[in-house]
C-alpha cells in the first residue's frame, strides 16, 4: 500500500454523489484510483475483479437493495479484506445511527454533505490507522 | 330477606288489646248505670205501691187483704206496721201480731215512721222497701220487694252483653287479621321483589295474579320501573362498549399517524438532503476552482449560494430535532471520557469563520475573549450535542453583536461545569426572554438577522436539559446578553 496513493472504493447509488466524489478524488486529491461499485449481491466478487485490495471502502448507508451495513458484513466474511478500512458515508447523523454503525464494525463515518475542504485530511488520517467519526 | 310474618300477629294483639279496654270500661259503666236506673225505678215503684195501699187501707179496712194478693207467689211482701213495731197486717198472715224487730234493723224501723212516705234500699238484705203512713191511723204501710232477683237478672244481662260483645270482637279481630293478611301478603310480594331488585337481580318478576287495586298499580309501576332500569343499564353498557371501541380505533389511528409522521420525517430528511448535498458539494467544487477559474464576483455568488444551502440544511436538521424533542424521542448518545477542552476548541474553530465574516463588514473588529479553564476533567456526555449547543450560542452571539466583544467562559464548579457566552450586543427585551425558548420565535424582526431557524435555542435548551443541566440567559438592554448553561460532571 502506498500511503500517498491509496486505492479507494466507493459504493453509492446517487449519480450526483458519485460525480462529486470523483471530482474530489481526482481533481482535489489528485488520486487516480477511485473505483465505483454498485450495491449488489455479488459485491465481494466485484471487488475481487478489480484485481487490487482497496485501502479504503467508502460505503453509502442509505442504499438499495443492500445498505452499507449489509455490504460491510459481506466484506468482513472475506479475510482478504481484513486490513481494508471501511468508512460509512451517511446523511443521517443521528445518535442511534452512529452507535449502529460503530457496533456494526465500521472503522469510521463521514457525514454528508462531504466537507470537501477537510475530506482529503480525513482520508489521510484513516490511512494512518486513525478511527475517524466525522459526523458533526 | 323474608318479610317477617309476626307483624300480623302483633297487629292483631294490639287491636284486641285496644278494643278490650274501652269495651270493658263501657260494659262496666253501662252495668252501673242500668243498675242505678233500675234501682231508682224499683224504689219509686215501691213508694208508689206503698202509698196506694196506704190510701186504700185508710178507707177500706179490708183493702189490704184484697189488694196485696198481687204479691202472692212473688218474692215481694207487704205489711202494715203499728207504732209499737208489730205487724198489724201482713201478706203472710202467720206474721200478724209478731214484732218486726226480728226482721228489720231498728234504724230501718225508725225510718218507716220518720216521714209521710219514702223508700230505701236495704242492700244488705237485697230488699227494696217502700213505705207510706196510712192517713188518720198510727200505722205504716210497707212494701218489701226482693231486689236480689232483679239484680241477678241484671247481672246475667251484663254478662250476656259482655259475652256477645267479646264474640263480636273476636270475630272482628279474626276478620281484620285475614283482611290485614290479604293486604300484607301482596305487600310482602312487593317487598321481596324490591329486595331482589335492590340486590341487583333486575330480571326478578312479580306474580300479579292475586294483586288488585293500588297494590296492583304499585306492582305495575315497580315492574315497569325495573324494566326501564334494565334498559338503561343495557343501553349504558352498549354505549360504554361503543365508546371504548371508538377510543381504541382512535388510539390505533393516532399510533398509525405517529408512525407515519416518524417515517415521513425520516424519509424527508433523506430525500431533501440528498439533492441539497449535491448542490452544496457542486457549489463547493466550483468555488474551489475545480471546474475552472472563478472570478471574484462569481466567488461571492457561489459563497452566497453555499451559505443559503447550508442554512437550508440546518433548517431541515433543526426541524427533525425539534420534532424528535416534541415527540419525546430525543435520545442522547453518551460517550465516556469526553475531553471538553477539545470539543470547545473544535467549536471555536467552527465559529471562527463566522466571526471573521462578521468582522469583515465592521470598522472595528469584535474581540473574541476565551476564559476557558485548562484541563477540564473528562466527563460523560453527548459530544455532538454539546458542540451543537455551544456552537448555537456562539453563532447567535456573533450574529447579534456589532461592536465590543464576545466572551466564552468554561469552568468547573463543584459537581458541574458552567459555560457562559457573553456578548455586548443590543440585549434581549424582558418580555422576549422567555419567548425565545419557544420554537420559531426570534428576538428581533430585523431582516438582517433572520438568517436563523428560530429553533436553535429551544433545541439547545432541550439538549442541555436532557443532559441534566440548565440553560438560561441574563440580559440588559444596550449592554448585552449572557447565555449560561450547566452540564453535570460525570466520571
Amino acid at each position: 500500500m502506498n500511503p500517498q496513493k491509496p486505492i479507494l472504493v466507493y459504493v453509492e447509488d446517487d449519480e450526483n454523489s458519485i460525480f462529486v466524489m470523483k471530482m474530489v478524488v481526482e481533481r482535489v486529491m489528485k488520486l487516480p484510483t477511485l473505483y465505483v461499485l454498485q450495491s449488489r449481491a455479488d459485491f465481494v466478487q466485484q471487488v475481487k475483479e478489480l484485481g487490487v485490495v482497496p485501502d479504503i471502502f467508502l460505503l453509502d448507508i442509505q442504499m438499495k437493495p443492500y445498505d452499507g451495513v449489509e455490504l460491510l458484513s459481506m466484506l468482513r466474511k472475506d479475510p482478504q479484506f481484513k486490513y481494508s478500512k471501511v468508512i460509512a458515508l451517511t446523511a443521517s447523523v443521528t445518535n442511534e445511527e452512529v452507535s449502529h454503525l460503530k457496533s456494526g464494525g465500521f472503522d469510521g463515518a463521514i457525514a454528508k454533505p462531504l466537507n470537501i475542504e477537510v475530506f482529503p485530511d480525513l482520508i489521510a488520517r484513516i490511512i494512518n490507522g486513525e478511527q475517524v467519526w466525522y459526523i458533526a | 330477606m323474608q318479610v317477617r310474618s309476626s307483624i300480623i300477629w302483633r297487629m292483631i294483639a294490639w287491636f284486641l288489646l285496644l278494643a278490650l279496654i274501652p269495651l270493658g270500661a263501657v260494659t262496666i259503666f253501662v252495668q252501673r248505670q242500668v243498675n242505678q236506673t233500675v234501682l231508682d225505678v224499683e224504689l219509686q215503684a215501691a213508694v208508689r205501691e206503698a202509698r196506694l195501699h196506704a190510701a186504700e187501707s185508710a178507707y177500706h179496712p179490708d183493702a189490704f187483704n184484697e189488694h196485696t194478693q198481687i204479691y202472692q207467689g212473688t218474692g215481694a211482701s207487704a205489711f202494715i206496721l203499728g207504732t209499737d213495731g208489730t205487724y198489724l197486717a201482713h201478706t203472710n198472715r202467720e206474721m200478724v201480731g209478731s214484732s218486726a224487730k226480728n226482721d228489720f234493723a231498728p234504724d230501718i224501723l225508725q225510718t218507716f215512721f220518720s216521714a209521710e212516705s219514702g223508700s230505701l234500699d236495704n242492700a244488705s238484705a237485697g230488699q227494696i222497701i217502700g213505705y207510706a203512713a196510712i192517713p188518720s191511723q198510727n200505722s205504716v204501710m210497707v212494701v218489701v220487694k226482693d231486689n236480689q232477683s232483679v239484680q241477678n237478672t241484671l247481672d246475667s244481662l251484663s254478662r250476656s252483653i259482655f259475652l256477645q260483645l267479646s264474640v263480636i270482637l273476636l270475630i272482628t279481630s279474626i276478620v281484620s287479621g285475614v283482611a290485614i293478611l290479604a293486604v300484607i301478603n301482596p305487600l310482602r310480594t312487593l317487598a321481596n321483589f324490591a329486595d331482589q331488585v335492590g340486590s341487583g337481580n333486575l330480571d326478578a318478576t312479580i306474580d300479579q295474579t292475586d294483586l288488585e287495586g293500588e297494590i296492583a298499580v304499585l306492582a305495575g309501576s315497580l315492574t315497569s320501573m325495573t324494566a326501564r332500569l334494565r334498559d338503561l343499564i343495557n343501553n349504558l353498557e352498549s354505549k360504554v362498549e361503543e365508546r371504548t371501541r371508538d377510543l381504541e380505533i382512535a388510539a390505533q389511528e393516532l399510533k398509525r399517524t405517529d408512525l407515519m409522521k416518524s417515517q415521513f420525517l425520516a424519509s424527508m430528511s433523506h430525500e431533501l438532503r440528498t439533492p441539497l448535498n449535491a448542490i452544496i458539494n457542486f457549489t463547493q467544487l466550483i468555488s474551489m476552482g475545480v471546474a475552472g477559474p472563478v472570478t471574484d464576483e462569481q466567488m461571492t455568488m457561489l459563497n452566497a449560494s453555499l451559505g443559503s444551502s447550508r442554512h437550508l440544511l440546518q433548517l431541515i436538521n433543526d426541524v427533525l430535532d425539534i420534532s424528535k424533542i416534541q415527540a419525546g424521542k430525543l435520545n442522547l448518545y453518551i460517550e465516556e471520557n469526553v475531553n471538553l477542552n477539545e470539543e470547545i476548541k473544535a467549536v471555536i474553530d467552527m465559529a471562527e469563520p463566522l466571526l471573521q465574516k462578521q468582522n469583515a463588514g465592521l470598522e472595528e473588529p469584535i474581540r473574541f475573549i476565551q476564559d476557558v479553564d485548562k484541563d477540564l476533567p473528562l466527563t460523560a456526555c453527548d459530544r455532538r450535542r454539546f458542540r451543537q449547543v455551544l456552537l448555537n450560542l456562539l453563532s447567535n452571539a456573533v450574529k447579534f453583536t456589532e461592536q465590543g466583544s464576545i466572551t466564552l467562559s468554561a469552568k468547573k464548579k463543584g459537581e458541574e461545569f458552567i459555560f457562559a457566552v457573553m456578548d455586548t450586543g443590543p440585549g434581549i427585551p424582558q418580555e422576549m426572554q422567555a419567548r425565545i425558548f419557544e420554537p420559531f420565535v426570534q428576538a428581533t424582526d430585523d431582516i438582517k438577522h433572520t438568517q436563523g431557524t428560530g429553533l436553535g435555542l429551544p433545541i439547545s435548551r432541550s439538549l442541555v436539559e436532557a443532559h441534566g443541566g440548565e440553560l438560561w440567559l441574563e440580559s440588559n438592554m444596550g449592554e448585552g446578553t449572557t447565555f449560561f448553561f450547566t452540564l453535570p460532571f460525570r466520571q
